[in-house]
């Protein structure tokens, strides 16, 4: 598995000289690039929309969208990775406005922390069912931007270039997010 | 943590963990059909579309059309002004009591 933060980091990399090929027609490095981007951009959708099949499905209505817009990436506003990522989250977005999906509990995860003992493991688990339960009532642009933030290592800046927003209300999309969520999690917000 | 409230650092715990959850059971199936889709696109297409090119033609007819009819306006004659003829100010009264035929009867 590739390691969770490099891939979305917008280093110069070698998926931006696979789309760059891409965009001069070559159909065997889309069908590489897409290899390399399938796993972490999964991760990321499913972060975004809370389902992974509602994920699945904004991967690949996405990757149609980065065929279909190869054209318009342009090397000198940035590398693959923030171009791909914009395209990717608004699809996420628009997936979830469409479906309001919920997110079933069990879509938390395990802990994975193995070191804690038991009790500290349960209790690890519980806030995970919880956090889980208050991501899903989350507003959708709050949860793409813990996502991006938390889940991807993004600065700020970098979250609003996803978003389409200023680093500025980002700083306001995360600090609501987390009052929400830990209202929530408190059992103050219905 | 105290007492099942969430506090900022639990929080900071819990979203990390959430950041980092392994991979869904399902997730490997996924990515394998979202790469045979990527395999469908790439073999499908011949070619990702290309920026469409400004088209300079219709801007170019459109002008030489409008040049055209502003030309026309200046060039071609205007019909020379008819002078009116001058006005005979018993004329029109002459005109409404001139007798008709019907009148000529009685």
């Amino acid at each position: 598995m590739r390691p969770l933060l490099s891939p979305l980091t917008g280093t110069a990399d070698a998926e931006t000289r696979l789309f760059m090929r891409v965009q001069a027609g070559d159909g065997a490095a889309f069908a590489l690039l897409v290899r390399a981007i399938a796993a972490p951009s999964l991760a990321l959708a499913t972060r975004v929309v809370g389902d992974a099949g509602l994920a699945e499905e904004a991967v690949q209505e996405a990757l149609t969208r980065l065929w279909r817009e190869a054209a318009r990436f342009d090397t000198a506003r940035g590398g693959f990775w923030p171009w791909w990522r914009r395209i990717l989250v608004n699809v996420a977005l628009d997936g979830r406005r469409r479906l309001r999906a919920v997110v079933p509990l069990e879509a938390a995860g395990d802990p994975a922390d193995p070191a804690p003992g038991p009790a500290e493991l349960a209790e690890a688990a519980e806030l995970d069912r919880r956090l889980a339960a208050a991501m899903a009532r989350l507003p959708a642009r709050q949860r793409a931007a813990l996502a991006l933030f938390h889940g991807e290592g993004l600065s700020m800046a970098e979250v609003g270039d996803a978003l389409g927003t200023s680093a500025k209300a980002v700083e306001g999309l995360l600090d609501r997010g987390r009052r929400a969520l830990k209202a929530m999690m408190n059992g103050e917000a219905e | 943590m105290t007492g099942g409230n969430v506090d900022d650092a639990a929080l900071d715990a819990a979203l990390a963990r959430w950041a980092t959850a392994p991979s869904a059971a399902g997730e490997s199936a996924a990515v394998a059909r979202i790469v045979a889709h990527g395999d469908d696109l790439a073999s499908a297409m011949s070619a990702p579309a290309q920026p469409a090119r400004r088209r300079w033609w219709p801007v170019m007819a459109g002008g030489l059309v409008a040049a055209s009819v502003a030309l026309g306006l200046l060039l071609v004659p205007r019909p020379a002004a008819v002078p009116e003829p001058a006005a005979d100010p018993q004329a029109s009264f002459w005109l409404l009591f001139t007798p008709m035929d019907e009148e000529m009867l009685f």
